[in-house]
């Protein structure tokens, strides 16, 4: 029997663009091809907009869809941006700009800036910087208190309910006063006490850290342990709800859930089909050992517990991490390899005279003219003479940034090849890989080219004399070799069991592939397909052909086939 | 019968296409053949360009001639003699679009009639203001010096109220049109998506201008459900922003789109998706005071004077008020009739014919005055190459019988001008002491005299010789980048550089950060290189754009051997000239030696010269390196033996001192290449170097047949050391010829120089 609607699970985290990642694509890929089947996305409010830029993005509209989300935002997220709308706009870093910001504005607050300016002075000394994780605002013995009184604050403050979180915060309403009030105290207590400057400092300095925190984009707290409770707590909620919603709509026979760390999925009655792309843990669990991807790994766990079938993309991740690890029964997993990738679609446009490159080059150009605007090196740079390889990627444990920077630097230093290393990752959020290239002066010639549109990141993959991809595990063939091959660029990658499952011809795989772990190879592998790039491009085009062969339509029938084998055999049971 | 033909030729260089769509072949209807170019503007306000070929079939001009052209950039292309004769020989008139290098090319280099097509700017901002704020100062007085052959050829009548000087004189009006390609969607709109179509492009990226007019859309409008078109290179959070989309999807919204809001008020600007509104059968809602007004009738029902009656009348549509859309529909289409083919075509009959028949003017190329200028104090090699530089501009134009003064500049006080600089002065170059002084960006605005776009920096670093300072020069040639603050962009200017070493040998620079290089090197008008891997770091490095960077011959002019009364009688040795910088690779050469002496019994001692290398053995040194380098020798006895360190040489006894030599030793990490490799063979003295592109393209152009080894492998140095200690004999037969050396001596070079880079004078 046919189905006539499917569900699309969507937990995403408030602020988490997928529109630059793998998953994101993939979604979107399948989501287009999809046909003759009424599907209903359910997601928390807060990733509406995300997911409508998403779509945007992949020139999807919305209207095509059902959307079922939750009714009004948690008053947290609203303070949240009630806070970054009031501290952002004029670049405000600190309390004292703010004050100084509202004082324009608010006659009382003017008064308290008189007050924090006195006594702060107008020195600015001893200004701390809030490090993302910054142990400073972690209440270590917080889950002492967090049954008695620090969980009934916190599910107030994150409710969306107006009564609970009005009685909630009307204790903070009056510990404000009070700290105004304290503030005048200790202006008192500085005549008294000489040594009172050094105390007011670091009290005045928290103040900073808070609005710091607030500006901080919510991707780069992960690893703040202060920050993910509370997120975990309003998330809980939120999905819950979510899934309240969901179970009303009975005539919607399955779910899809388009990966593994949503568990909360598990509370929907229906039938749940869970993607999932790879475990990278069991690859390399030495490299997952912080608490944020063990409470991701524990989710992961629960989720495959409460899925009815899972799918994931290669034979390896089927056997190696589901099967041999989870002890997953055989026919509840089924492999659905994805669809060739074709970015050209996103060059060709409005004006079919035009060339391929012309669009790239002023994609590109347009994209570095604004986003390096006030860089000290690439505000005047010819981009359009620019050439280099490229990774498209972001920075995960196992996506070998490292090893490539060093391979780049031999390819630089002792190879002089002197093109340029582009990657869409943003470097700049990875300290460890940033202290590399500055103490190797490479930051002139590694660039990090973040959030990046489709149409921008088609014109990179163009324009790149070759795709490079070094990663040391994928759950499947990765996605740069078609999307850079359907814009004319060669690639060549790692050496991985996911390549085999892909690339059959063995002279091929000697080209192409290089061992991740052995920067000479991947050196020599890269200066092969830099010097040799049309030589590469010829070889590599059957796999390409073979590969293109499978169009997204093919692999959204392969998914609609499986979610009606999957409701039918519930029938039968 | 040539000249008939030629008259009725055009060089069409815009790249516009719905301009394109209706203007060429309203030429063609008028009997011209047209040339379009091949090669796009590539900033993201040209957007709606293309490329055509399908006019050249139609062109009489040879093929190869037709290649040439299609091959050339003419909006960030220089036009060389060969696109000059050309343009000059086979078309009479260009029509050109306000693209800066452009103008002032076809100003410098096209004798016939010049037809700059202007289709109107913001407000009251007028071309002749942009010339003077964006173009050399002297531009507007060239553009006048041609006046008889140039029309300011707008599109609008009124685009000339706020011009002066030649523009305004030579205003004349040819009518913008629309395409038959246009109206294949007529009457097509059907308004059944209940949202409001407002075009607003690069919101985030000209935050100034479209997103000011977004915002005033969002805060009057905003309620109203919209949707805005137009390309974001830069995203922007509003799920009604919808971003660059396919010609499909615009042609959807045209149809299915309630109605248009258009929002300009420009009076002397138009945009093109109100007239497709029009032409779709689209009710458009628009605010007085543009031209729009001026080209509707009275009392247009779709014209507001602000945004409240716009919200009201799109209410209105948006409510299917049915008799106001039927008002609005009829009365708008009297706007495209100023648009239509023939009607345009009436007044292009009046005037244009008439211009394409003047006689064109030969341009008589005048006397150049260049400025070579060297910041820093060289000495050495760096000073003869600077002093090359100038000696073979002079006989490079003598030899194409153009006539040039040269100036050299020198650091004042550094020098002995008429011993240092004798061989220039014979050869009639003007030699002037120079101070290098700061100049703000104020006071270099205030000169009136720098294009706005180069004053990207604070503070400049200004030539200054107590008389004019270097203003009598119509161009400045600076040998290297090394001016910080960047050079001062008071003239035309050239840079040659001679090496990126920072690049390779992150140590060099270690976090200076080298702006000013970059900033004086993409601002030149061209930038010379002498080996093809510096070609690629000044593009890939230092950010010059491609076709600004010109390769350029090497030369080498050799110095005879003068026997030395007081030399060493000694001769077992190989000579190895460095100086004290990092990239020279020190550490690994003593590894390499004590490999040699140590493990392969090596015979031959290792002599040392250049500039600072007495500091090998001792000096007081600050820099960690060469201290380094130092602890390194002085815990090593066998090399202290070994090593002959002479310090820097005079001339002609290095030359005396290398042709002595078993042969050459060269284990620089790398460099621009050493010419001590050509010397050497000169004076029959085989080389080992370090293999590095520079070196390469020396061996190859010299045809030196070096030997070449891994200058970051000490082994294979040591290994490299032994074969030349063992064929170094053997190798002198593979030496090139002395006569084939001489032939690329500066004086034979300099045709070639000077054909590289006149093209940029």
């Amino acid at each position: 029997m046919a189905l006539k609607k499917v569900g699309v699970f969507l937990g995403n985290a408030p602020e988490q663009s997928l529109k630059n990642q793998g998953i994101g694509r993939l979604l979107c890929f399948i989501l287009s091809a999809t046909k003759d089947c009424e599907i209903i996305l359910a997601i928390p409010l807060w990733y509406k907009p995300l997911l409508i830029e998403l779509l945007t993005d992949h020139n999807i509209h919305l209207d095509q869809y059902r959307i079922l989300t939750t009714p009004c935002l948690p008053y947290l997220l609203r303070m949240r941006y009630f806070l970054i709308k009031a501290f952002r706009k004029p670049n405000i870093n600190s309390f004292k700009q703010f004050l100084q910001l509202m004082a324009t504005k608010f006659t009382v607050i003017a008064l308290l800036k008189k007050a924090y300016l006195k006594i702060n002075g107008s020195s600015n000394k001893n200004k701390l910087k809030l490090s993302t994780n910054s142990p400073e605002l972690l209440p270590t013995s917080l889950p002492l208190f967090s049954s008695k009184i620090i969980n009934p604050i916190i599910k107030g403050v994150t409710s969306s309910s107006f009564w609970l979180f009005s009685l909630t915060i009307i204790p903070f309403l009056i510990l404000g006063l009070l700290g105004v009030t304290c503030i005048h105290l200790l202006r008192l207590w500085r005549k008294i006490r000489p040594k009172l400057g050094r105390v007011k400092a670091r009290l005045l300095n928290h103040f900073d850290k808070v609005i710091i925190f607030i500006n901080t984009p919510l991707r780069n707290l992960k690893h703040n342990k202060y920050a993910q409770y509370l997120y975990q707590i309003m998330r809980k909620q939120e999905l819950s709800k979510l899934t309240n919603l969901i179970n009303k709509e009975q005539d919607i026979p399955i779910w899809f859930v388009p990966t593994l760390f949503w568990p909360e999925a598990n509370q929907i009655k229906s039938l749940k089909v869970m993607a999932i792309p790879d475990i990278v843990f069991v690859e390399f669990p030495d490299l997952f050992t912080e608490q944020y991807w063990q409470e991701a790994y524990s989710k992961i766990v629960e989720s495959l517990a409460g899925a009815n079938h899972l799918v994931c993309y290669s034979e390896h991740v089927k056997n190696t991490h589901l099967m041999s690890k989870f002890d997953i029964n055989i026919d509840n997993i089924s492999v659905i390899n994805h669809g060739s990738v074709d970015l050209s679609k996103y060059l060709i446009k409005m004006d079919e005279q035009s060339t391929l490159t012309t669009n790239a080059k002023r994609a590109f150009r347009s994209y570095c003219d604004a986003q390096f605007a006030k860089d000290n090196y690439l505000d005047t740079f010819a981009f359009d003479s620019m050439q280099f390889i490229l990774y498209p990627s972001q920075v995960r444990p196992h996506k070998n940034f490292l090893n490539l920077l060093k391979a780049y630097e031999i390819l630089l230093r002792e190879r002089y090849i002197g093109i340029k290393l582009i990657v869409t990752a943003n470097l700049y959020e990875h300290e460890d890989l940033m202290t590399y290239i500055r103490k190797r002066r490479l930051q002139y010639d590694v660039l990090s080219l973040h959030h990046v549109s489709s149409e921008v990141l088609a014109a990179l993959n163009h324009l790149a004399t070759c795709v490079i991809n070094p990663t040391l595990f994928e759950g499947s063939f990765p996605f740069t070799f078609t999307e850079a091959f359907s814009v004319g660029t060669p690639s060549i990658m790692s050496d991985i069991p996911v390549c085999h499952e892909a690339i059959h011809n063995e002279e091929l795989k000697k080209i192409m592939l290089f061992d991740p772990y052995d920067v000479n190879d991947m050196v020599n592998k890269t200066q092969w397909a830099i010097e040799n790039r049309e030589q590469l491009y010829q070889l590599q085009k059957p796999l390409y052909d073979q590969l293109s062969l499978r169009s997204w339509e093919h692999v959204a029938q392969e998914y609609m086939t499986l979610f009606e084998k999957v409701a039918n055999d519930r029938i039968a049971q | 019968m040539t000249t008939n033909i030629k008259n009725k030729r055009i060089l069409w260089l815009i790249n516009h296409t719905t301009l394109r769509e209706f203007e060429v072949p309203l030429l063609v209807s008028l009997g011209y053949e047209v040339y379009l170019p091949k090669h796009l503007p590539s900033d993201e306000a040209n957007r709606s360009a293309s490329i055509d070929y399908s006019y050249d079939n139609a062109l009489t001009i040879p093929e190869d001639e037709l290649t040439v052209l299609n091959n050339h950039d003419f909006y960030s292309g220089i036009i060389c003699s060969q696109i000059a004769d050309i343009i000059n020989t086979r078309f009479n008139t260009v029509i050109f679009a306000f693209f800066p290098n452009l103008f002032e090319q076809l100003v410098k280099n096209f004798q016939g009639n010049l037809l700059l097509r202007a289709f109107g700017l913001n407000g009251d901002a007028s071309y002749t203001g942009i010339i003077k704020q964006v173009f050399p100062k002297d531009f507007l007085s060239r553009v006048e010096a041609i006046e008889d052959r140039f029309w300011f050829a707008q599109s609008y009548p009124n685009l000339s109220e706020v011009e002066t000087g030649a523009l305004k004189r030579k205003a004349l009006t040819l009518p913008l049109g629309l395409p038959e390609s246009f109206f294949s969607h007529a009457n097509s709109w059907i308004g059944n998506n209940r949202n409001i179509l407002f075009v607003c492009p690069r919101i985030a990226s000209s935050p100034n201008y479209y997103g000011l007019i977004y915002h005033n859309f969002k805060k009057h409008l905003g309620a109203l459900p919209h949707i805005i078109a137009g390309a974001q290179p830069l995203p922007i959070d509003d799920p009604a922003v919808k971003g660059f989309q396919s010609r499909n999807q615009l042609d959807e919204w045209l149809r299915t789109c309630k109605a248009m809001f258009y929002h300009s008020q420009e009076p002397r600007h138009l945009h093109y998706h109100p007239l497709e509104a029009i032409a779709f059968g689209m009710p458009l809602i628009y605010l007085r005071g543009g031209i729009l007004e001026q080209l509707g009738e009275k009392n247009q029902p779709g014209a507001c004077v602000d945004f409240k009656e716009a919200k009201r009348k799109l209410e209105a549509v948006l409510n299917d008020d049915r008799n106001f859309i039927q008002e609005l529909l009829f009365s708008q289409t009297k706007i495209l009739q100023h648009f239509q083919m023939n009607t345009c075509r009436k007044i292009w009959m009046t005037s244009f014919p008439e211009i394409t028949q003047t006689v064109t003017t030969k341009i008589q190329p005048k006397r150049l005055t260049i400025a070579v200028l060297l910041p820093v104090p060289y000495r050495g090699g760096s000073l003869r190459a600077a002093k090359s530089v100038a000696k073979m501009l002079i006989l490079g134009s003598k030899n194409a019988k153009r006539e040039i003064k040269v100036i050299f500049s020198c650091v004042a006080n550094y020098y002995d001008l008429p011993i240092d600089f004798s061989d220039l002065i014979e050869m009639g170059v003007e030699i002037r002491e120079t101070n290098w002084e700061h100049i703000s960006n104020n006071k270099l605005q205030n000169t009136g005299v720098c294009s706005s776009a180069l004053l990207n920096e604070k503070n400049f670093l200004q030539p200054t010789d107590n008389l004019c300072n270097f203003n009598d020069c119509d161009f400045w040639l600076q040998i290297s980048d090394r001016t910080d603050p960047p050079l001062a962009p008071l003239k035309p200017y050239g840079v040659i550089v001679y090496d990126y070493i920072q690049r390779y040998v992150p140590e060099l620079f270690a976090n200076h950060v080298e702006k000013a290089f970059w900033k004086t090197v993409r601002n030149a008008s061209f930038v010379g290189v002498t080996t093809p891997q510096t070609r690629i770091d000044a593009i890939q490095y230092a950010g010059v754009r491609a076709n600004k960077v010109t390769l350029l011959p090497m030369e080498f002019s050799p110095i005879e051997v003068v026997p030395q009364i007081d030399s060493s009688n000694q001769d077992c040795y190989f000579l190895w000239t460095t100086n004290m910088s990092i990239h020279k690779n020190h550490l690994r050469a003593f590894q390499a030696l004590e490999i040699y002496y140590k493990k392969y019994q090596g015979k031959l001692d290792c002599f040392v010269t250049g500039v600072d290398t007495l500091k090998l053995l001792n000096g007081k040194t600050k820099v960690e390196y060469q201290e380094k380098v130092q602890s390194y020798l002085h815990n090593n006895p066998l090399l202290l033996e070994k090593l002959k360190i002479l310090g820097n040489l005079p001339d002609k006894e290095f030359t005396y001192v290398l042709s002595k030599a078993k042969f050459l030793w060269h284990p620089t990490l790398i460099d621009n290449g050493t010419f001590s490799v050509i010397e050497a063979a000169y004076h029959n003295v085989p080389s080992l170097s370090s293999d590095y592109p520079q070196m390469r393209y020396i061996d190859n152009m010299f045809n030196l047949n070096m030997l070449f080894m891994n200058a970051q492998n000490a082994e294979d140095i040591a290994k490299h050391l032994l074969q030349m200690e063992q064929q170094h004999f053997e190798r002198r037969a593979l030496l090139p010829d002395k006569n084939y050396l001489t032939q690329l001596s500066y004086a034979n070079q300099a045709p070639k120089f000077w054909e590289a880079i006149e093209k940029w004078l």
